[in-house]
C-alpha cells in the first residue's frame, strides 16, 4: 500500500511521522464518517453544529424582531410565536452556547496540553451523534408543529399536564435531556484529559487558563446538568404518567419546578460564560505579548465564580412571594459574584494597559466583550436588588440585561475565539477587513437592539408577548430595536460569509500567525491527526513566563495509540494508556439513545425497548473484537 | 535479538542520538494501572459525581414536597410496609462482598476469584432485581396516587433503573471474562464496576431511610 515503508527511510523525523501517522490514520472505509474518534475531529463537528444552531438560533430571533416591529402586528400567528421564542432560547442556550464552548474545549485542551488524543476518545465521539440528534430532533418537531410552546423555562403550571396538552413539551424534556446527557459526556472527557494529560513539568498551578476554564465548567455541567435532567424527567412522568411532583392538586408544588430549573439555569449562565473567560485571557495574552497579569488570581475568581454561581438562583424567582430573609441572601450572592469577576476585568484591563496591545480582530472582539459586558454586569447588580427586581421582573429591561451579558460575553468571545483560532483550525487566514466590518456592524447593531430594551422596559414592556397596543409608547423603540436586529446578523453573517471565504482560498496560516506562545501553536495548521511529533516536556519549576519546550517525551510505543498519563498534581510521567481506534459503536448507541428519547416521547413503553437496544449497543462497544489493544498494528508494506 | 531490534525500530526518537538532559524517556512505564492513576476511574467517579447530583436533587424534592403536608405520607396512604424493602436493601449491601473481592482478585491477576465474584456479583443482582420488583408490587401506592405514592415510584424508579444497568454490566464482564479475552482491559473494568455497585449500595441509604423508615416512625 505504502510506497515507503518506516523501516526503509533514513532520515529519523520522517520515519517517526510516518509511524505516527499510521498508528494515527483517520478512520477508513464508507462508514469512516460515523466511526471518527480523534478529538480535533470531533471538536470541528461540535463547533460548526453549533454554530449551525446558532445561526437557525438567529433567524428566529429575527422572525421575533420582525413580529415586535409594529403594534398588532399579524406577520406570525401567536401560536407559531410562542414556538419560535421558545425554540430561541433552547437554541441558543442548549444547542449552541455550551456545545461551542465544549467543541473548544474538545478540539484545544489536548492541544494546549501537548497531547495526542483525549483519554477517552470515544465517549466523546458518543456524545457528538446524541447531541446531534438532539438537535436536529428539536428541529423536526418544530416543523411538524411539535415545537416546544412554553418558553425555554417551560414553568409548571403551563408547561404541566393541565395547560399544554399534546406531546409538544414531552418532545422538549426528552430532547433537553438528550442534549444535557451529551453536555455531561464532553464534560468528563474534558476533565480527565486536563487532569490526567498534562505534559511532563506542567503542574496543576501552570496549567494555561484557557484549561483551567473548561476544567472548571466542566465540573458545573457535571452538578447543574443532572438537576435538569431529573426535573425535566419528572415534569414528562407528570405529563405522561400521571405523577403528582408539580401537581398542586394532589399535594404537589409547581414552584419546586421553578427552584430546580434554576438550580440548574443560573449555573448555565456562568458554564457559558467561565470558558470565554479562558478564551479572553489566551487571546489578550497573546496580543499584548505578554502573560496575563494575575494568573492566580484569575483562575482563583473562575473556581470561586463556579461555586457561588451555584448560590444565585433565587434572584430568578424574586417576584414569587418567598421569604424575606431567603431573597435577602440571595441578593446579597448575587452581587458577591460581581467580586470575583470583576477581579478578572481588572487583571485583563492590567494586562492591556503593561503589555503592548495589537489591535488585531481576535482583540478587537475581546475589547467588545469587555465593554458590553461591564454594562451587563452593571445592570445584573441592579437587578439583584429585591424591591427593583419586582418592579422589572419580566419586562424588556431583564431582556436587555440577559443579552448584555450573554451576547456580550459568549458570544462575542467566541467570535474572538474563532478569529484566534480559526487559522489553527483550518490551516487559512480570516480577512482581517471582513473582520473589522463584522465586529463594527455587530457592535453597533448590539447596542441599538439592547440598549433601548433597557428603556422599553422601563416604560413597562412586558417580555414573551405576542403583540402589544399602539399609543403605549413602545412602537418607535421596537422599530429601532427590529433595525439593530438586522444590522446584528448582518455583523455576524459577515463573520460567517469570512469564514466559508477563508476556507475555500484564504492566505495560508502557517504553524504561528499570531507569535503566540502557547503549544497550540507548535504544530502544524490544521494538525495531523497524531497532533504533535514529539510530546513536549516543559520547564518545571516556580511560573514561568516563557513556556517553550525544553525537552520531548520519548520512547513511546509509536506504533499504536499510545497517550502519557500524568500525575494529576505535579505532572510527573505515571504510565502509557493506550486508547482505542475508530469505532462504529459510539455512532449506532449515540443514534439509538437519541431514537429512544424521541420515542419515549410518543409512547413510555418505548423505554423498554430501547433499553434493550442500548444494551446491544454497549455490548458491542465493550465487547473485545479479537484483537487486543495491546497488541501492536502490523505494516502494511507490500 | 529480533524481537528487541522490533521493538526500538518502533519506539519513536529512540534511534537517533538527540537525546538532551531535559528529555524524558518513558519506554520503561508500564501501560496498565489502577485506581486513580487510571483515567477511566476518574471516568467512573466523575460519573458517579453526577449521579449523585441526581440523588441530591431527588432527595431535595422528597423534602421539599414533605414541608406542605402535616401529616405524611399524605391524608389517604397507608404505612409503608419495612419487609421488602429492608431485605432488598440488605441484598444490595451483600452485593457489594463479591464484586469487591473481585475487583481486588483481578488487579491481582487471579482469574478464577475474579470470575467467581462476578458470577456471584451477577446472581445476586438477578435476586435483588426480582425483589425489588416484588416490592414494587407492595408499596400499596400507585404513582398516580398522591405525592408520596410519585416519589416513592420516581426514587425507586431511578434506583432500579441504575441497578439494572450494574447488573448487566457486570454479566457483560462475566461473559467476557470467561470468552478468556483482552485481560488488562477486562481487570480495570471490574474495578470500576465495584465502584458502581459500591455507590449503588451506599445511595440506597438515604432514600431507604427517606421513603420507608420514616413515613413508618411517623405512623407508629
Amino acid at each position: 500500500m505504502t510506497t515507503a515503508s518506516p523501516q526503509t527511510i533514513a532520515d529519523g523525523r520522517e520515519r517517526d511521522r510516518l509511524i505516527l501517522q499510521q498508528a494515527w490514520a483517520p478512520a477508513a472505509g464508507p462508514l469512516r464518517w460515523f466511526k471518527e474518534v480523534n478529538a480535533q475531529v470531533i471538536g470541528r463537528r461540535y463547533i460548526i453544529t453549533a454554530l449551525i444552531f446558532f445561526v437557525l438560533g438567529g433567524i428566529e430571533a429575527l422572525l421575533i424582531r420582525i413580529q415586535l416591529a409594529r403594534p398588532e402586528n399579524r406577520f406570525l400567528n401567536p401560536d407559531l410565536y410562542d414556538q419560535i421564542f421558545t425554540l430561541h432560547g433552547s437554541t441558543m442556550m442548549f444547542l449552541f452556547a455550551v456545545p461551542v464552548m465544549q467543541g473548544l474545549g474538545l478540539y484545544f485542551v489536548p492541544l494546549l496540553l501537548g497531547a495526542r488524543n483525549v483519554a477517552l476518545p470515544r465517549l466523546s465521539a458518543f456524545s457528538y451523534y446524541l447531541y446531534l440528534c438532539g438537535g436536529l430532533f428539536l428541529y423536526i418537531g418544530l416543523l411538524s408543529n411539535t415545537g416546544p410552546d412554553a418558553g425555554w423555562f417551560a414553568y409548571t403550571p403551563l408547561s404541566g399536564p393541565q395547560f399544554s396538552s399534546g406531546i409538544r413539551l414531552d418532545f422538549w424534556t426528552q430532547m433537553i435531556i438528550c442534549t444535557n446527557i451529551s453536555a455531561l459526556a464532553v464534560a468528563v472527557v474534558i476533565i480527565v484529559t486536563a487532569l490526567k494529560q498534562k505534559p511532563p513539568g506542567m503542574s496543576l498551578n501552570r496549567m494555561p487558563v484557557f484549561v483551567w476554564a473548561m476544567t472548571i465548567q466542566s465540573f458545573m455541567v457535571l452538578f447543574a446538568m443532572p438537576v435538569v435532567i431529573s426535573a425535566a424527567t419528572m415534569l414528562f412522568l407528570d405529563r405522561s404518567v400521571g405523577t403528582n411532583i408539580f401537581n398542586s392538586a394532589e399535594g404537589g408544588d409547581p414552584l419546586l419546578w421553578q427552584h430546580l430549573f434554576w438550580f440548574f439555569g443560573h449555573p448555565d449562565v456562568y458554564i457559558v460564560f467561565i470558558p470565554p473567560m479562558g478564551m479572553a485571557a489566551e487571546i489578550i495574552s497573546t496580543f499584548c505579548g505578554r502573560p496575563v497579569v494575575g494568573y492566580q488570581a484569575i483562575v482563583l475568581a473562575e473556581i470561586s465564580t463556579g461555586f457561588l454561581s451555584f448560590g444565585l438562583w433565587v434572584h430568578h424567582m424574586f417576584a414569587t412571594g418567598l421569604p424575606q430573609l431567603g431573597t435577602a441572601l440571595f441578593t446579597a450572592a448575587s452581587m458577591m459574584i460581581a467580586i470575583p469577576t470583576g477581579m478578572q476585568i481588572f487583571c485583563f484591563i492590567a494586562t492591556f494597559w503593561t503589555g503592548r496591545p495589537r489591535l488585531d480582530v481576535p482583540l478587537l472582539w475581546i475589547s467588545g466583550f469587555i465593554a458590553t459586558f461591564i454594562i451587563g454586569g452593571f445592570t445584573g447588580v441592579m437587578l439583584a436588588s429585591v424591591p427593583f427586581d419586582v418592579q422589572l421582573h419580566d419586562t424588556f429591561f431583564v431582556v436587555g440585561h440577559l443579552h448584555y451579558v450573554l451576547i456580550g460575553a459568549t458570544v462575542f468571545t467566541v467570535m474572538g475565539a474563532l478569529y484566534y483560532w480559526f487559522p489553527k483550525i483550518s490551516g487559512r487566514m480570516l480577512n482581517s477587513t471582513l473582520g473589522v466590518w463584522s465586529f463594527w456592524l455587530s457592535f453597533i447593531g448590539f447596542n441599538l437592539t439592547f440598549l433601548p430594551m433597557h428603556l422599553l422596559g422601563l416604560r413597562g414592556m412586558p417580555r414573551r408577548i405576542y403583540t402589544y397596543q399602539p399609543g403605549l409608547g413602545w412602537s418607535n423603540l421596537n422599530l429601532l430595536i427590529t433595525v439593530g436586529a438586522f444590522i446584528l446578523a448582518t455583523g455576524f453573517f459577515l463573520t460567517l460569509l469570512n469564514m466559508i471565504k477563508a476556507r475555500a482560498n484564504g492566505k495560508e496560516a502557517g504553524m504561528n500567525p499570531w507569535k503566540a506562545k502557547s503549544l497550540e501553536w507548535k504544530t502544524a495548521s490544521p494538525p495531523p491527526s497524531y497532533t504533535f511529533l514529539d510530546v513536549p516536556v516543559l520547564p518545571s519549576g516556580g511560573p514561568s513566563e516563557d513556556e517553550e519546550p525544553e525537552g520531548v517525551v520519548r520512547g513511546f510505543d509509536a506504533s499504536r495509540r499510545e497517550l502519557l498519563m500524568t500525575k494529576v498534581v505535579d505532572a510527573s510521567p505515571d504510565y502509557r494508556h493506550i486508547v482505542p481506534g475508530p469505532s462504529i459503536w459510539p455512532f449506532l448507541l449515540g443514534l439509538t439513545s437519541a431514537l429512544t428519547f424521541a420515542g419515549i416521547a410518543f409512547d413510555v413503553r418505548w423505554a423498554a425497548i430501547g433499553a434493550v437496544l442500548c444494551i446491544i449497543m454497549l455490548i458491542g462497544w465493550f465487547w473485545p473484537n479479537g484483537k487486543s489493544l495491546t497488541a501492536r498494528t502490523t505494516w502494511t508494506t507490500e | 535479538m529480533v524481537l528487541a531490534e522490533r521493538k526500538i525500530a518502533y519506539c519513536t526518537n529512540y534511534m537517533d542520538n538527540r537525546m538532551t538532559q531535559h528529555d524524558i524517556d518513558v519506554s520503561n512505564l508500564p501501560t496498565i494501572a489502577f485506581g486513580s492513576r487510571s483515567p477511566l476511574w476518574w471516568a467512573e467517579m466523575l460519573t458517579i459525581m453526577m449521579l449523585s447530583a441526581v440523588v441530591a436533587t431527588l432527595i431535595a424534592t422528597y423534602l421539599y414536597l414533605r414541608i406542605g403536608f402535616s401529616s405524611w405520607p399524605g391524608p389517604d396512604a397507608v404505612p409503608p410496609s419495612l419487609f421488602l424493602p429492608t431485605i432488598c436493601f440488605v441484598v444490595l449491601l451483600i452485593v457489594v462482598a463479591p464484586i469487591y473481592s473481585a475487583s481486588k482478585a483481578a488487579q491481582r491477576g487471579e482469574r478464577q476469584r475474579s470470575t467467581h465474584g462476578l458470577a456471584i456479583t451477577f446472581l445476586l443482582g438477578i435476586t435483588f432485581l426480582v425483589l425489588r420488583f416484588s416490592a414494587f408490587n407492595e408499596l400499596g401506592v400507585r404513582w398516580y396516587s398522591g405525592v408520596y405514592g410519585s416519589l416513592v415510584w420516581v426514587i425507586m424508579g431511578f434506583h432500579t433503573i441504575l441497578t439494572i444497568a450494574a447488573t448487566v454490566w457486570t454479566g457483560i464482564l462475566l461473559g467476557i471474562t470467561l470468552g478468556q479475552k483482552d485481560r488488562e482491559r477486562q481487570q480495570m473494568g471490574i474495578q470500576i464496576n465495584a465502584l458502581y455497585w459500591g455507590f449503588l449500595a451506599l445511595s440506597w441509604i438515604p432514600f431507604y431511610v427517606l421513603l420507608f423508615v420514616y413515613p413508618a416512625a411517623l405512623m407508629v
